[in-house]
């Protein structure tokens, strides 16, 4: 009797004890199965901090040679502009066009109107350019660079995926190895890319589809930079002497030349056009002469369109390249480690 | 009889004679046309179009892409390929130039939107592109122009069957095909299309899979089975249902922890916390309990003992 008192006495003690190590020993399991997971996590950072930026890099080094291409294509661009002005200069001198002009001279003396202009703008469209050609020429520069870069987005989508699945390291997004990376990125991407776009309107093209488009982020791009582009032409024009130029840039963009819109950009030469004709038709060398300052008014729209430290397409598609680079690194971040930053 | 037999006789002649005079008739009209496309591109690019162009194998290639253009459906094919070029650049002429009757009716098939992805992708890869149209044809177009950098990928590698699952695909999908494709395209005939197949009718649920059960692939056997049990296969992932696959390339049905490993999963940072401090908690009471109840009955061992020994003295005495 007494036996059995003692047992049970010692019984329950045991029990108990038994039962406080077993849950000593799954709170061990549990927390073992988090180190487990810190140590993929750390896997995962050291393969960002490796692969990763490497990917990222070629990626970069891909974008800066769209961008090169980019240049190529609109230096070919107004290549064929220039190779239009012998005609153009050929053209003024005719006994047709010169009556033609005069014509519309006179008519802007007696009725106020500008016919002229409209006169020099239609002949330096069919020789050289129109605004609609230069425009439809620019669109495509940004559309092709614009293209390369989401081939070469995807490029890195697809090399990643590879070298996740070799390297054996699980992404934070998807937990089962390398499937569907690309979606995981393309969610993380898109709004990072959205919220940069006030700071890029070429990422506004990428970010948005049909941004090609008519009426889309790329027609309004071109719009501004053609608009900007016409009002340094003028500048440059002024500066070399010409008064219709002068007063265009004096006029600023409520005078009689600078309007708003695309039309501004080869409207403005034709402004131009007509107060060479005034100065120099009766000089000898007025042919050469034109030639001269047609060429140099196209390197300027060149070197405006690609240089231009606000709005050229030389630093809107550096800053795309950048912003590019930066939202992708954090979007891989996030899909990788599963860190915000 | 004999008047009919001269009458073929002379046909013939005169169409021998007659069709190596149309025959350079075209040549030289061909050759004109091309020296016009090829001055067109200079005066169109200028100094760059003239390095474009010759980039892309110059005249030469103009005349031979044209040329062949006249053999091939006359003048108006070769000035449809003329208007295509100066529309969407020179390099176009370098895809053209095996078989333009193919590539006109290829590219006017596309939507003018298509017209221009494709174009660029032939300005970013004008040789691959030439290469893979050759191959496959129009889908190699389709593919280029729709998965930008990634459609030529897989085109090159799976060719037309590549390409005839890429026209059914999302981009986020081509990527993932792309990395499978080197693996698919080990796989012999004709195991290799029923698998394709089977990836066009649920394209991203059996890349995941392939993707997750990298044996399939590797393993001849497992493949087979896979693709024996295709059927079921769909009807489980389009019925919503989690499919793992077996190591012997059978579907098998993935079953979730259920209710308690849900929430063990969701709360498994405090769950270890409270369970250790329980655990020490309930074994340090148990163990001083334990120690507690050992030093009672040493003591009342003790005292037994003291007590018989006392007993035992006074016996003695």
């Amino acid at each position: 009797m007494k036996t059995g008192r003692n047992t049970a006495s010692i019984l329950k003690p045991v029990l108990f004890l038994i039962v406080g190590l077993v849950m000593v020993g799954a709170a061990w399991w549990l927390t073992k199965l988090n180190r487990e997971r810190q140590k993929i996590k750390r896997q995962r950072q050291e393969f960002l901090a490796s692969q990763g930026v490497e990917l990222l890099g070629v990626e970069e080094k891909r974008n800066r040679e769209a961008m090169d291409l980019a240049q190529q294509q609109l230096a070919a661009h107004f290549s064929r502009y220039h190779s239009g002005v012998p005609k153009f200069a050929e053209d003024l001198t005719t006994w047709g066009t010169r009556y033609e002009i005069s014509k519309a001279l006179l008519k802007d003396w007696w009725s106020k109107s500008n016919e002229a202009r409209k006169v020099a703008t239609d002949h330096f469209a069919k020789f050289v350019v129109s605004d609609q050609q230069l425009q439809e020429d620019v669109t495509a520069v940004l559309a092709q660079f614009s293209s390369d870069l989401e081939a070469n987005r995807n490029k890195l989508l697809s090399e990643l995926q590879e070298k996740v699945s070799t390297s054996s390291v699980p992404c934070a997004s998807t937990e089962l190895g390398s499937t569907n990376i690309a979606g995981a990125f393309m969610v993380e991407v898109q709004p990072l890319l959205r919220k940069q776009a006030v700071q890029s309107p070429v990422i506004e093209v990428l970010a948005t589809a049909g941004g090609l488009g008519a009426g889309g982020a790329a027609t309004k791009i071109v719009s501004k930079l053609l608009t900007s582009m016409a009002a340094r032409v003028a500048t440059g024009a002024a500066a070399r002497g010409s008064s219709v130029a002068a007063g265009a840039v004096a006029g600023g963009e409520g005078g009689t030349l600078v309007t708003p819109g695309v039309g501004t950009a080869i409207g403005i030469v034709g402004g131009i056009v007509v107060g060479w004709a005034v100065d120099w038709w009766m000089e000898s060398r007025f042919k050469e002469k034109v030639t001269n300052e047609c060429n140099q008014i196209l390197n300027d729209m060149e070197k405006s369109l690609w240089n231009d430290p606000n709005q050229g397409l030389a630093s809107s598609f550096g800053q795309a390249v950048k912003i590019t680079h930066k939202c992708h690194e954090t979007a891989l971040r996030k899909i990788i480690t599963g860190d915000e930053n | 009889m004999k008047i009919s037999k001269l009458i073929a006789a002379i046909c013939v002649i005169v169409l021998c004679i007659l069709t190596p005079i149309r025959g350079n008739a075209q040549a030289s009209w061909a050759a004109k046309t091309a020296r016009e496309l090829v001055e067109a591109l200079i005066q169109k690019g200028g100094q760059q179009g003239a390095k474009e162009l010759m980039e892309l194998g110059g005249e030469t290639l103009a005349r031979e892409a044209l040329e062949k253009a006249a053999q091939e459906g006359g003048e108006k094919l070769a000035q449809r390929l003329a208007t295509l070029t100066l529309e969407h650049g020179a390099a176009l002429l370098k895809v053209a130039k095996q078989s333009p009757s193919k590539f006109v009716s290829a590219f006017d098939e596309l939507t003018p939107a298509m017209q221009k992805a494709a174009a660029q992708a032939i300005t970013r890869e004008p040789d691959l592109m030439a290469r893979l149209f050759l191959k496959v044809g129009k889908e190699a177009l389709t593919a280029a122009a729709k998965h930008p950098g990634v459609g030529t990928q897989v085109v090159e590698v799976l060719g037309r069957e590549g390409a005839e699952v890429l026209s059914k695909v999302t981009t986020d999908e081509a990527i993932q095909l792309s990395r499978l494709a080197p693996k698919i395209a080990k796989v012999a005939e004709p195991e290799r299309r029923a698998l394709m197949e089977l990836i066009g009718k649920a394209p991203g649920k059996i890349m995941d899979l392939l993707e997750q059960h990298p044996h399939v692939l590797r393993n001849g056997t497992a493949l087979a089975a896979f693709l024996a049990s295709k059927d079921q296969l769909l009807d489980l992932l389009l019925g919503g249902k989690k499919v793992g696959i077996g190591p012997d390339g059978k579907p098998i049905i993935l079953k979730d922890g259920g209710f308690i490993a849900r929430i063990v999963g969701l709360f498994r940072a405090p769950l270890a916390g409270m369970l250790g401090i329980v655990g020490i908690a309930i074994a340090g009471w148990a163990t001083i309990k334990l120690w507690a109840t050992y030093r009672v009955s040493r003591a009342k061992v003790k005292a037994a003992e003291k007590r018989i020994s006392a007993a035992q003295g006074e016996e003695r005495k």
